[in-house]
């Protein structure tokens, strides 16, 4: 049976960040995640690397985490997030109290703002609503968390880890107040896998409490759903937030080719399978619209919703976006480590006291590296031949120090250099590199890696040129893969399916429920 | 903006996708007709196939079409056929032949088929089911394959057929043919990647360009051969003539949308129309029109720098759906283009098509199938039908004929829709 | 820059329909849907296009087609006045900026160039850079159709290049420059003739006046088919070219007049040649940016004229006129000159 020092349960952020924090401690790991890495709240969220202005006045604590982790990974990830600046902004009808308690609790947080003028704010944000009273500069950044949650654990593996995604965890054996042995399975095959474990680091996100009661723990904790809007298009330069408390609506997030509208905030008694619906994208749209009238004549995408793993007697809003690394020896196990609460900007501090903790549970006393070593190598990628600037300047942005290999597979393949997603100009050498990929199954995992589908036809001219990527590399049949495809894509236009993005979709169920005869599943709602 | 002269027809015919074409090209026999449109058709991103009845409605014998059964049921035109006094029985052929004809003078040959189904294979790998298709489509009929051995000719570069990936997608549907992926790189087309279907066509013109594909082709062991649509309308006939005569093989296409076939019908329907006398004003578009109590008594037509005045006897519209441009979309809004017509009534909804009735009953047809029929008739705001203007093809909004499945819907309503206005002129 | 509506449904109709992407592919040239619609949402430094942007032709056959009405021709026309820097310019569009400044036009003076006698008729004539200086057949021939029409006219004393050539190449502040000499120029005028589509168009859509082409001019007001014709020496095959400026951007009715106007003269036999709306490749600033795709569209169109066995190809347009002449083949003649040839 396989034997590991440390087993992650859990792929999004926080694990990855483990896996590879202790993975460069030369620590022997295995993470398990039970979707595709980067599944939970790190694939839902607003992608945000917060300057921690929106905490400071409710969270201060918090917000000064998000300021120190926000320098810290400029350094470490520059890659995955664009320097592109935020903007707090008041209205009419914003509470007149709150910019100065804003300013104030920045200040003391160590939340680095400056106070604008209307005409400097107009420059920076030309598309800032007329009505603007009062506004601050903050060093928002907008992160990609598929590409950090990935480069994290490229950076594991490539420090010796082990990490596999579809691989459910079913069962703890505990003997003698420690989990022995681990049993998962994988969800696509349904084969079944054992691990002895000699600590077990328990970073699911919003689950952490379905795994804790596995060993018959329970966990103090809420979880709460957000659901954001993504808009086509740049709406705004920079980031976007409303000066006043927290509330829905508050955040313009620029991403990639689109803008993020968010956020709402609605209590779950469980962390259920959760989606966004048409009342909350229209709300949102609505609210954002005050401060950016361009949001109304955007054009909407899609929707989705994310799961909030909060650390906080309280639910809601109110609830502190901290986090807390809980050893279970005095509750009888004493090789659990879980990580509760805590948010995307701060996931690299959350993994250090996480793998703190772990080693002291391991005995070892290596320190950690993740503060000061580059998520990635620079490497010199090969020159790209056949294809324009946009696509080199797409394969910077998007795979950063890591896209050699993918470089090489769009100038060295055959039909390498062919545009297959055109609403994000993927080329065919990138979704084939990553289809050769053993993590790569499905259609989605292509989405997540390459951009494929993320553009606002969603998938529906392009999704046959990524099937043909993945479909020789697999024995799954072709059509489930495909119709599964569509069916998520679905899932996230029904709430916007109105005006330019209802035509669209109007287009694809010509061709590919009509000509192609394809079933994408409805939506019960 | 300069006014040209007013012009006066005896139908003015708004749409120049199938629907539109369809029935100008009837009322031509006895009318003075003009068709306006602009922008790209429906029609032209089709499969170029024709469907008039949904198979899944159905049970089939031998794919004979009950057409009793078809009457009794609650498909879409036997409503539509009752209430204009022909029969279903009539029509049909009537419809079929009128435009193999039409099409056959054009170049396009259809296969004759009205009430059987072909099964065909999509360049995606999944099967397609319709009535009529164009010949060099129809060759590939899978009942015809079965037992056989089939090359899935790809040529690199060229976006429409990827040999591979139609290989897989089909092996469950084909288990009875031995189905093998090829791929030819064309001389002139070297180092091209992501080629649409017009750069290749476009390579094809010069005579000669075939003969090294001919001989790829002949380098096959298999009889039946499969390629992507290479052809232009009136190269069609002469290129795949060749390439099956020059070879040996049964060389066809394979279902396409979005490509040639598509703008090869929407080209020889214009043809056509033009051929049976109708004059075909192109990338005009229809700004208002005129309405006097129960009849539409003009329309105001332009070109970026023109503006004109058309009067008529009797209109017709023929704008398609959402996707050809039919119903205008602003923002979150769906509005009708002129501002003057309501079309129909879409299932349980009674009230005026307003702007969330438009979108909610998009919606629903793309979340719940498809909605119950209208009455062709347009209706007036207060809810009466215009005595001279009539809907026909995607225009009517809650059509009901599954969309992407053929265009048959679209050319019986255009038949429907001529004799209405045939009636007024 | 101008945010743009996205109202794209991916139909890939004007990518199919766009001459430049027929001849060079996707992987030179990103085509309509490409630069306008993906691009400016891709790149947030619009410079990256710098690559294939200066190949568009402007010839608005995707606008034309765009089932959602998309302003494809316009957004790229924008990128490139929002990105329009003179020291990055084009070879040949640097050469264009540098005629403008010297000569107010948008080519080489020729050596000796016409000479008008002021007149205070109230119908202006404006001849355009290529009528000028390049292809003053077609300055003479008109000039001859206005007086066998009887048609007064003037052309103004100081008028400059109408500025068509500098929206191509992005020149925001050259364009308004020309377009305030000029219609200080026109100083009070009733009715405009060009003899050039491009000038007709953007004396339209720039000046926001409403000139007419020669051919407008002759079908509409001259009656010109009422003109005496000379007798046919022999009969002649003619393919008739379809400017894009005259047909698609001030409407289709030109092209009608024009092959009615020709059907009528004694010997012509009018053949049609395959796409003749397929533009020729003289327009968007691409024969001095990028003439070899220029010429490429060129060669093509004179092989549809071939394969229609045409042994004149007629072009009502001094642009197309030039490039098409470029590719060899068939004799290659402007409307106006060659109707004034057959008519007494």
């Amino acid at each position: 049976m396989a034997r590991v020092e440390a087993l992650i349960i859990g792929g999004g952020a926080t694990g990855a960040g483990v896996a590879r924090d202790l993975a460069l401690r030369g620590i022997d790991t295995l993470l398990l995640e039970r979707g595709d890495f980067c599944a939970g709240a790190s694939g839902g969220n607003h992608g945000m690397l917060h300057s921690g202005g929106r905490y400071a006045v409710m969270d201060p604590s918090s917000a000064r985490e998000c300021a120190t982790e926000n320098k810290i990974l400029r350094h470490l990830a520059p890659y995955c997030l664009e320097d592109c600046g935020g903007l707090f902004a008041s209205l009419p009808g914003d509470d007149a109290d709150y910019p100065d308690r804003f300013e104030k609790a920045c200040r003391d947080a160590k939340v680095e703002l400056s106070a604008l003028s209307v005409k400097e704010a107009r420059e920076v944000e030309p598309g800032i609503s007329p009505a603007l009273l009062r506004a601050y500069k903050v060093n928002d950044a907008s992160i990609d968390p598929f590409s950090l949650v990935l480069g994290n654990i490229e950076s594991a593996r490539d420090a010796g880890a082990k990490a596999l995604n579809y691989q459910v965890v079913q069962s703890f054996k505990i003997s003698r107040g420690s989990i022995d042995e681990v049993l998962y399975r994988d969800s696509m095959t349904g084969g079944a896998e054992k691990v002895k474990p000699e600590v077990v680091i328990n970073a699911a996100g919003a689950w952490v409490g379905e795994i804790a009661s596995l060993a018959r723990l329970r966990i103090d904790m809420h979880v709460d759903k957000g659901t954001m809007v993504v808009l086509d298009g740049r709406v705004c330069n920079g980031l976007v937030n409303r000066l006043r408390p927290p509330s829905n609506g508050d955040i313009v997030v620029p991403n990639h080719t689109a803008s993020i509208v968010g956020t709402t905030s609605a209590p779950l008694s469980r962390p259920e399978p959760v989606s966004a619906t048409r009342e909350e994208a229209l709300s949102l749209l609505k609210e954002a619209s005050a401060m950016l009238p361009g949001v109304s004549r955007a054009r909407a995408v899609r929707a989705y919703a994310g799961i909030r793993p909060l650390l906080s007697p309280v639910p809601g809003r109110e609830a502190s976006r901290g986090f807390q690394v809980l050893d279970h020896s005095s509750k009888g196990v004493n090789n659990l480590i879980s990580v509760v609460g805590g948010k995307l900007t701060t996931y690299r501090l959350m993994a250090e006291r996480a793998a703190d903790a772990a080693c002291r549970v391991l005995g070892s006393s290596e320190r950690c590296r993740t503060a000061s070593a580059p998520l990635m190598r620079e490497e010199e990628a090969p020159r790209l031949e056949g294809t324009l600037d946009m696509h080199r300047i797409r394969l910077q942005r998007k795979y950063g120090p890591a896209r050699r290999k993918v470089v090489e597979a769009c100038s060295q393949r055959p039909r390498g250099n062919e545009v297959v997603c055109s609403c994000e100009q993927v080329l065919r050498g990138e979704l084939e590199h990553f289809a050769s990929h053993p993590d790569v199954r499905t259609l989605g995992d292509l989405t997540r890696r390459t951009r494929a589908g993320m553009g606002f036809c969603q998938g529906g001219m392009c999704a046959l040129g990524m099937l043909s990527a993945l479909a020789q590399r697999t024995d799954q049949d072709p059509k489930r893969l495909l119709e599964g495809y569509l069916s998520d894509r679905w899932k996230g236009l029904c709430p916007v399916l109105e005006g330019e993005q209802l035509r669209q979709e109007v287009m694809k169920r010509y061709l590919l429920t009509g000509t192609y005869q394809l079933r994408i599943r409805e939506v019960v709602r | 903006m300069r006014e040209l002269k007013p012009l006066h027809v005896d139908a003015l015919v708004i749409g120049h996708g199938a629907a539109g074409l369809m029935a100008a090209s009837s009322l031509a026999e006895d009318n003075n007709v003009a068709v306006v449109g602009k922008g790209t058709t429906a029609t032209s991103l089709s499969t170029g196939c024709v469907s008039y009845i949904r198979k899944d409605i159905f049970k089939q014998e031998q794919g004979i079409i009950d057409l009793e059964a078809l009457a009794r049921s609650v498909h879409p035109f036997a409503d539509i056929i009752e209430r204009s006094s022909l029969t279903l029985e009539e029509v049909l052929p009537q419809v079929s032949s009128f435009l193999f004809r039409s099409l056959s003078d054009q170049g396009l040959e259809m296969t004759d088929d009205t009430f059987h189904f072909v099964d065909m294979l999509t360049n995606a790998g999944t099967r397609y089911a319709c009535s009529i298709a164009p010949t060099f489509t129809a060759a590939g009929r899978l009942d015809r394959l079965e037992g056989e051995q089939l090359a899935l000719l790809g040529i690199s570069g060229q976006g429409d057929l990827d040999p591979e990936l139609v290989a897989v997608m089909s092996a469950r549907e084909l288990e009875g043919v031995k189905v093998r992926p090829h791929r030819y790189a064309m001389k002139g087309l070297k180092g091209r990647s992501g080629m649409t279907s017009a750069e290749v066509a476009f390579h094809l013109r010069p005579e000669g360009n075939l003969e090294e594909l001919a001989a790829a082709i002949r380098e096959l062991d298999e009889d039946h051969v499969a390629i992507p649509p290479l052809f232009e309308l009136q190269r069609l006939h002469k290129g795949m003539s060749e390439l099956s005569t020059t070879t040996g093989r049964n060389v066809f296409e394979l279902v396409t949308p979005m490509s040639l076939p598509g703008q090869r019908l929407q080209e020889a329907m214009e043809r056509a129309a033009v051929g049976h006398g109708c004059r075909l004003l192109k990338n005009h578009l229809v700004t208002k029109l005129e309405v006097h109590g129960a009849r539409v008594a003009a329309a105001i037509i332009q070109t970026p720098t023109r503006v004109q005045r058309v009067t008529f006897n009797s209109v017709i519209l023929a704008t398609g759906d959402l996707v050809g441009g039919g119903l205008a979309l602003q923002g979150r809004e769906v509005v009708d283009p002129f501002s003057a017509f309501k079309v129909g009534k879409f299932g349980e909804m009674e009230t005026l098509p307003d702007q969330t009735g438009y979108d909610a009953a998009m919606r629903a047809f793309v979340e719940a199938g498809y909605l119950v029929t209208n009455d062709m008739r347009l209706l007036t705001r207060e809810g009466k039908p215009f005595e001279n203007a009539f809907g026909a093809g995607a225009a009517l909004a809650s059509f009901s004929f599954p969309t992407g499945v053929g265009l048959g819907g679209e050319l019986l309503t255009a038949w429907v829709a001529a004799e209405y206005a045939r009636e007024v002129s | 820059m101008q945010a743009f509506d996205n109202r794209c449904i991916k139909c890939g109709s004007c990518q199919l329909a766009c001459p430049v992407v027929t001849i060079e592919g996707l992987a030179r040239f990103a085509g309509p849907r490409g630069l306008a619609v993906e691009a400016s949402r891709l790149s947030l430094d619009l410079g990256s296009l710098r690559d294939n942007l200066y190949k568009c032709t402007a010839c608005y056959r995707c606008t034309d087609i765009c089932p959602a009405r998309l302003p494809l021709t316009r957004q790229i026309l924008e990128i490139r006045r929002s990105i329009f820097a003179p020291d990055l310019a084009l070879e040949g569009h640097g050469r264009i900026l540098a005629n403008i400044d010297a000569h107010r036009r948008s080519v080489e003076p020729a050596k000796s160039r016409p000479s008008f006698k002021p007149s205070d008729a109230k119908l202006i004539y404006f001849p355009g850079c290529i009528a000028e200086n390049r292809l003053p057949q077609i300055l003479e021939s008109t000039v001859s159709l206005l007086s066998k029409g009887r048609v007064p006219f003037r052309v103004p004393e100081k008028w400059a290049c109408c500025g068509a050539p500098l929206e191509k190449v992005g020149d925001g502040q050259r364009l308004r420059m020309l377009r305030e000499e000029n219609l200080r120029a026109f100083d009070g005028f009733e009715g405009l003739v060009t003899s050039c589509p491009g000038c007709t168009t953007h004396l339209v859509q720039d000046y926001g006046l409403e000139p007419m082409h020669t051919i407008e001019l002759l079908y509409e007001v001259v009656g010109v088919r009422k003109l005496p014709a000379l007798p046919a020496k022999r009969k002649v095959k003619v393919a008739l070219h379809q400017p894009c400026h005259l047909a698609r951007t001030l409407g289709p009715h030109v092209i009608d007049y024009a092959a009615e106007i020709l059907q009528r003269l004694p010997g012509v036999k009018l053949t049609e040649m395959e796409e003749a709306d397929r533009c020729c490749g003289g327009g968007g600033g691409v024969v001095a940016g990028h003439p070899d795709v220029s010429l490429a569209l060129a060669k093509a169109k004179m092989a549809s004229a071939a394969r229609a066995k045409a042994e004149v190809v007629v072009a009502p347009c001094p642009f197309c006129v030039m490039n098409l002449r470029r590719a060899g083949g068939v004799e290659v003649m402007d409307f106006t000159t060659f109707l004034d040839a057959h008519l007494k």
